[in-house]
C-alpha cells in the first residue's frame, strides 16, 4: 500500500511537470491575430436588415473599416500586464466612439505615441500656436490597457473602426 | 494661320452696370469638393504590437499585423455651369462655359458632348453647330488656341474650363433663352500594376471608356463609380456628370472672321516663298448695346514675314507705329510680332474691316 501510494504520487508529479514545461515550450506566446472587416446590410426575403461583417470588399475612399485584433492565451499560465499599442493605420483616420474592449483602461494619443491620454486631455496646437482639443480623426494611437490578467486558455478581443482618407 | 483673339467688355445697351468679362472661371458659384482621397491602388493594414508579462517576467513584443488590402479607385466628377451668356441672334460660334472638376483618387480622362436640344426653353441652338472645346489654359476666354475636343489627364482634384460653342439661330428674338448643356464622362486605362491607372499621355487619342468592377474583392484595384446624377447624363454612378448654362438673346455680340487669299510672284496660284498673303479680319458686333475697349490681335503666323506698313482698317491705311489717338493700330510695338488694332467702344450694329499683308519666308 505505502509503495503503491508513494509510486502513485511520484508519477502524477512527473507527469504535471511533463504537461506544463511541455506547454510551455509549444506555446511561448500569446496568440494573436488581426483582421480587417466592413459592415454590409443584408436584407432577408421578409425585409428584415441586419448588419453583416465580410473581409473588405470596397475599400475605396471614404469608406469605413472594422480593425479587430484577437488574442488567446495558449500558454497555461495567466498573462498579465497586457497592453496593446495600435498605430492608426496610414491613410484612415479613427471614428470617434468606435473603439472597443473590455476590462481594459483605453487611451489615445496624437503625439505617435509619446503620450498617452483621454479624449479630452488631448490637445493640438493650430496655426497661430492656441491650443484647442484634438479631433477623433487625428489621434495617431490607441492604446488598451489591461486591468486584469488574461486567464489560460481566454481569448479577448480588442478594436476600432476607422474611415479610409 | 495664326490665331486672333479679341478682348471687350460688353454693355447692354439698356442695362447699365451690366458687364461680362472675359475670366469667366472666378465668377461661377464656389464649387466645394471634397479632397479625392487615398490614391487608388494604395495597401492598407494595421500593425499592433501586444506585450504582456508571465508572473513577473516581462515576455518579448508580439507584434500583429492585419492582410494588406488595397484601396480601389472611386470614379467621381463634377461639371458646373449655371452661367447666362449674352448672345445676339444669327450669331456664330458663341461659347458659353463650364467647368468639369475630377473628383476621383486618380487621374482621368473625360470625354464631352454638347446637349444642345433641351425642351422646356425658347429656341435651340442651330441643329449640329455645337462642339466642346477645352481651354488650352494660356490665354483666356474661348479663341482658337482651345481645340481639344476631350480632357487629357486631368489630375486629382484638378479642375478645367470647357467651352460649348454653338451657333445661334437668326429666328430667336430679344430676351429668348436656350439651354445648352455639357456632359463629361470620366476615360481611363486600368491595366497597371494590380489594375492601377495608367497615364495615357496622348492629347489626340482619349483613354478607353471604364466598367465597374463587379462581383468579390480581388487584391487588385477594383472601380467603382460614385457619381451623383447631373442634368443630361443619367442616374448616378455612370461615370459622367453634366451641367446647364442659358444663351440668352440680347446685348452686343463680336464675332471675328479671318481670311486668307496668297499671290504668287509669278502670278500663278502656287504658295511657294517669296508669295504674299493677304489676311482679311472681319470684326462685327451685332445685338444690341456697345462693345467696349475692343481690341483686336493677330500674332503673325510662322514661316511669314510682315510687310512694312501694309495694315489698313476700314481701308485707311494705318502706320506700323502705335501713335494715338488718331492711328490706334500697331505691329510689334504693343505686342511682339502682332497685329494690334484698338476699336475702342463700338456699339451694335456695326463692322470693321482690318487687312494687312506677309510674305512666306
Amino acid at each position: 500500500m505505502c509503495i503503491n501510494r508513494l509510486l502513485f504520487t511520484t508519477t502524477l508529479m512527473v507527469l504535471l511537470a511533463g504537461f506544463s514545461s511541455g506547454t510551455y515550450a509549444a506555446d511561448a506566446a500569446i496568440k494573436a491575430t488581426s483582421i480587417a472587416q466592413t459592415e454590409v446590410e443584408v436584407t432577408d426575403k421578409n425585409g428584415n436588415k441586419t448588419l453583416k461583417r465580410e473581409p473588405v470588399v470596397k475599400a475605396v475612399p471614404g469608406s469605413e473599416v472594422i480593425f479587430t485584433t484577437t488574442f488567446e492565451n495558449t500558454i497555461g499560465k495567466p498573462a498579465s500586464n497586457i497592453v496593446i499599442n495600435n498605430p492608426i493605420p496610414k491613410d484612415t483616420e479613427y471614428k470617434g466612439g468606435s473603439v472597443f474592449g473590455k476590462d481594459c483602461e483605453i487611451l489615445f494619443s496624437v503625439d505617435g505615441g509619446k503620450k498617452f491620454g483621454h479624449a479630452e486631455e488631448l490637445k493640438l496646437k493650430d496655426a497661430e500656436g492656441n491650443e484647442r482639443t484634438a479631433l477623433p480623426k487625428e489621434y495617431t494611437n490607441i492604446r488598451w490597457t489591461y486591468k486584469v490578467p488574461l486567464a489560460p486558455g481566454k481569448t479577448s478581443e480588442i478594436g476600432f473602426r476607422a474611415v479610409i482618407k | 494661320m495664326g490665331p486672333v483673339r479679341y478682348s471687350a467688355s460688353l454693355v447692354p445697351q439698356n442695362r447699365t452696370g451690366w458687364i461680362r468679362v472675359w475670366v469667366l472661371v472666378s465668377l461661377l458659384a464656389p464649387h466645394i469638393s471634397w479632397a479625392a482621397g487615398t490614391i487608388a491602388g494604395t495597401s492598407i493594414n494595421n500593425t499592433a504590437t501586444l506585450s504582456y508579462s508571465l508572473g513577473a517576467t516581462p515576455q518579448p513584443d508580439i507584434p500583429v499585423t492585419s492582410t494588406a488590402f488595397v484601396v480601389d479607385e472611386k470614379i467621381n466628377l463634377t461639371v458646373t455651369g449655371g452661367i447666362t451668356t449674352n448672345v445676339a441672334s444669327g450669331s456664330t460660334a458663341q461659347a458659353t462655359t463650364f467647368t468639369v472638376t475630377n473628383n476621383a483618387n486618380s487621374p482621368l480622362d473625360f470625354s464631352l458632348s454638347v446637349v444642345d436640344a433641351i425642351l422646356g426653353d425658347d429656341f435651340n441652338p442651330v441643329a449640329a453647330s455645337c462642339a466642346p472645346f477645352v481651354e488650352e489654359g494660356t490665354t483666356p476666354g474661348y479663341d482658337v488656341l482651345d481645340t481639344a475636343t476631350f480632357i487629357n489627364e486631368l489630375a486629382v482634384d484638378a479642375t478645367v474650363t470647357v467651352y460649348a460653342v454653338c451657333d445661334i439661330p437668326a429666328s430667336a428674338t430679344n430676351s429668348q433663352t436656350a439651354l445648352v448643356g455639357i456632359v463629361a464622362t470620366a476615360h481611363g486605362d486600368f491595366t497597371g500594376v494590380n489594375n492601377s491607372y495608367v497615364v495615357t499621355p496622348s492629347p489626340v487619342v482619349i483613354g478607353p471608356a471604364i466598367s465597374p468592377s463587379l462581383g468579390a474583392n480581388s487584391p487588385n484595384v477594383d472601380i467603382v463609380f460614385a457619381d451623383a446624377a447631373g442634368t443630361d447624363d443619367g442616374p448616378a454612378a455612370d461615370a459622367a456628370h453634366s451641367a446647364r448654362n442659358t444663351y440668352q438673346i440680347g446685348g452686343p455680340a463680336v464675332t471675328v472672321t479671318k481670311t486668307a487669299s496668297v499671290a504668287d510672284p509669278s502670278g500663278g496660284p502656287v504658295v511657294m516663298p517669296g508669295a504674299v498673303i493677304t489676311y482679311q479680319i472681319v470684326v462685327t458686333v451685332s445685338g444690341s448695346g456697345t462693345a467696349n475697349a475692343l481690341v483686336i490681335d493677330d500674332l503673325l503666323s510662322a514661316n511669314t514675314s510682315f510687310v512694312a506698313g501694309s495694315i489698313s482698317l476700314d481701308g485707311a491705311p494705318q502706320t506700323d507705329a502705335n501713335d494715338p489717338p488718331t492711328d490706334n493700330t500697331d505691329f510689334g510695338i504693343t505686342a511682339a510680332t502682332t497685329v494690334t488694332v484698338s476699336l475702342g467702344n463700338v456699339a451694335a450694329p456695326a463692322t470693321h474691316v482690318i487687312t494687312f499683308r506677309a510674305t512666306i519666308n
